[in-house]
């Protein structure tokens, strides 16, 4: 994605996530005063989000299903805390990165992956058709040697850079929704998206040409 | 790896292609059936969750233990510290139980010390005549009972710590009435 793109993708993103920032906003009010069924509003609109992102961290399928839903269970705990200063979506998407990050820290010596199935999707049709076409190899052959090294090359990346990489290529989110996310400014999370994108290039220069 | 630099906006593009793949990557169905079944029981359990008094009270005790263990650490560290510096002498104002010799006052041939402002310490060793500056007066219950020397801060015994001035000293009084020497003494021999 080039610069011009990276910014407009932020700018367009601003208003639909200040209308989903109130709509988040008033269902945490009813939760904080004692409708607790309306969480569920919160967790069905966020579940798949908030998955992908720890999926994207840990490279593992049940490990990603159990910080889910840990993530959501320590932010209903501790929904009377959110001020609403951040959007819901930021202050969820911190306490999850918390979560992965502690769970990631203290398992660090007996990691394993556990993929997802790559399910081939109608807008990937011709980027994955080329690169089959060019390789000459089957597509779904292909689909899950790709599946390989990208989750090879991304538990490579160390945690601050995978969490960029996937919030801003993979999540969508722009750079200064990242920079509240992550706790840093915006000039951190370019230059660690910079670094991040160099070394992937190098770790997948064969499929870049 | 970083040296390769081998971006370039087409490969920059490629490689976000090839990123967003992993968004291919989605749980099976019936995935969210269960994920929802299961933080449902995971949320039940939270809300329900109650600890017996034993458990409240032994976590509390666990957090003052922890927040106590390093006061403790730190105020051991700070004492040894102290008692290191104590021993070697650093702190030479301070009572020690050190047996090194009381260093003499320094007292000119004619009497006069040779520091101006002398101030005050009671000494009770056998001193020679020439270093006695005050003495008891014989004639009080027949021997002299208290010898004072002047000294200066200086010259302060390694025993003993100055805690005021001599305001006067009346060699006639009692023994009872040490204290108006003006000085508060802080350590003497038996027969003070």
């Amino acid at each position: 994605m080039s610069f011009t793109k990276a910014i407009s993708k932020s700018l367009v993103s601003s208003p639909e996530r200040h209308k989903e920032a109130d709509e988040d906003l008033a269902i945490v009010r009813k939760v904080q005063n004692g409708d607790v069924d309306a969480f569920d509003a919160l967790i069905l609109k966020y579940r798949e989000r908030v998955y992908s992102v720890i999926y994207n961290l840990t490279s593992n399928r049940e490990e990603a299903s159990d910080l889910t839903q840990e993530t959501f269970i320590k932010a209903f705990q501790s929904i009377n805390r959110f001020k609403g200063k951040s959007s819901f979506f930021t202050w969820l998407y911190r306490v999850a990165l918390n979560t992965s990050l502690t769970y990631l820290r203290k398992n660090k010596l007996r990691r394993f992956f556990s993929f997802e199935k790559m399910v081939d999707e109608d807008h990937t049709e011709g980027f994955i058709e080329n690169m089959a076409a060019d390789s000459d190899s089957d597509k779904a052959a292909l689909l899950s040697e790709l599946q390989e090294k990208l989750n090879d090359a991304f538990q490579k990346l160390s945690v601050k850079h995978r969490t960029v990489i996937t919030l801003f290529e993979i999540d969508g989110l722009s750079h200064k929704e990242i920079a509240e996310i992550v706790g840093a400014s915006i000039g951190t999370v370019r230059s660690r998206l910079h670094y991040a994108k160099q070394f992937l290039q190098g770790e997948l220069k064969d499929y870049l040409h | 790896m970083l040296s390769q630099k081998p971006k370039t906006p087409a490969g920059d593009a490629r490689l976000s292609e090839l990123i967003r793949l992993k968004k291919l990557e989605h749980p099976e169905t019936g995935f969210w059936d269960q994920f929802d079944r299961e933080l449902r029981n995971r949320q039940l359990t939270a809300l329900v969750q109650t600890r017996s008094w034993r458990e409240r009270v032994g976590a509390t005790v666990l957090i003052f233990l922890r927040k106590s263990a390093v006061f403790t650490a730190t105020a051991s560290v700070l004492a040894l510290g102290l008692f290191t510096a104590h021993k070697a002498g650093l702190f030479p104002g301070i009572i020690t139980d050190s047996k090194e010799p009381l260093i003499e006052t320094p007292v000119a041939h004619g009497g006069e010390p040779l520091v101006e402002t002398p101030i005050f310490v009671v000494e009770n060793t056998a001193v020679s005549p020439s270093e006695v500056v005050a003495d008891a007066s014989p004639d009080y219950l027949g021997a002299p009972s208290y010898e004072v020397h002047r000294i200066t801060k200086q010259s302060v015994p390694i025993g003993y710590r100055i805690m005021a001035e001599p305001k006067q000293f009346r060699a006639r009084q009692p023994t009872t009435e040490q204290q108006s020497l003006g000085a508060k003494i802080i350590r003497t021999n038996n027969h003070f």
